[in-house]
């Protein structure tokens, strides 16, 4: 999101909590792309992500009065979302929760200096994206916040109601079935 | 080094993980299930007739409730008797000591019909206002 866009999503949110539906509907544009695909991508199911990413807006629209901005406006709604992933999958709080953070590695992930141009090849994109996939709910939550909506390691902590170090361990889990799949492939590809 | 770059190629490869796109008419209904309703739409089910409709009746019921309470209070009447030892047998089990002349009980039971009337239609009027405030 700019910059611009995230200072027109404050005026909506300020004008939606008086009740503005007009500013209600801006900011359903806004995220709407994102609260489905995050709700698609832990329900792998069309009708009912966009059950439960309707129903997200529908909780939103009627506690935005309450909405005191103590966090960002994103988080608190990505919260509502995950939440009510939670009713429709009651397994994926439990697997969160069941995440050790014993072995934790130092998350110095770069997100600077992106390369021009790919450096995966289609094949290999394709095979990391089943294995995406295939990757346990949790993980796939945690990889999604992470990269999808870009909150940082403490939003996702908020967002999942999960200790920090559980987060941390989740995506490096993730990263490294990843990184494992990927090098697997790179070796038998030659 | 490597590691560096191993990460950047994970990091390529979550990022463009295919978004799904959204279904159509998603916003739409959204926005349907969150439009403000009145308390209670006049357009849908009362209209100015049908309100009016809703003014006459209750006066109905009030001039009907007089003329009963009038004939069960009357001593000509020929529900009188019955009616004067139903209220009897109620006022002896609620103890309440009355003198049970046939006016008071007219008087009472006018009035008595007269307060759930109007209260019913006051309550009716405010509803169908269609300036009603808005709720969800």
């Amino acid at each position: 999101m700019t910059d611009q866009q995230e200072m027109d999503e404050k005026e909506f949110v300020l004008l939606a909590k008086q009740g503005d539906h007009n500013a209600f509907e801006s900011l359903v544009y806004l995220n709407a792309n994102y609260v489905f695909n995050l709700a698609f991508r832990l329900t792998n199911n069309h009708q009912e992500a966009e059950d439960l990413s309707q129903e997200a807006f529908i909780r939103m629209w009627k506690a935005l009065p309450n909405f005191r901005a103590d966090s960002r406006f994103r988080t608190w709604l990505y919260r509502i979302v995950t939440n009510l992933c939670y009713d429709r999958l009651p397994k994926l709080r439990q697997e969160l929760a069941s995440i050790e953070f014993d072995d934790v590695i130092d998350l110095h992930i770069p997100t600077e200096g992106h390369p021009e141009k790919s450096l995966l090849s289609q094949e290999i994109q394709t095979e990391l994206h089943k294995v995406i996939d295939h990757l346990p709910q949790s993980y796939r939550l945690l990889i999604t916040l992470r990269h999808l909506q870009a909150l940082s390691y403490n939003e996702i902590s908020e967002v999942t109601g999960q200790p920090l170090g559980t987060v941390k361990a989740g995506i490096s889990r993730a990263r490294k079935l990843l990184r494992e799949r990927m090098t697997q492939y790179e070796s038998q590809s030659g | 080094m490597k590691a560096n770059l191993d990460d950047l190629k994970i990091n390529e490869a979550i990022e463009t993980y295919p978004l799904e796109p959204l279904p159509s008419g998603f916003v739409k209904n959204v926005l349907k299930k969150t439009e403000p309703r009145p308390a209670f739409d006049p357009n849908l089910i009362i209209d100015a007739n049908t309100r009016f409709l809703f003014t006459v009746v209750p006066v109905a019921i009030i001039l009907l409730g007089i003329t009963t309470a009038f004939l069960i209070g009357s001593r000509d009447s020929w529900m009188g008797p019955i009616t004067a030892n139903y209220l009897t047998t109620m006022f002896e089990y609620s103890k309440i000591q009355l003198s049970f002349d046939p006016v008071l009980m007219m008087l009472l039971s006018i009035i008595v019909i007269l307060l759930i009337v109007v209260t019913g239609y006051v309550a009716l009027w405010q509803l169908t206002d269609p300036k009603r405030k808005a709720t969800y």
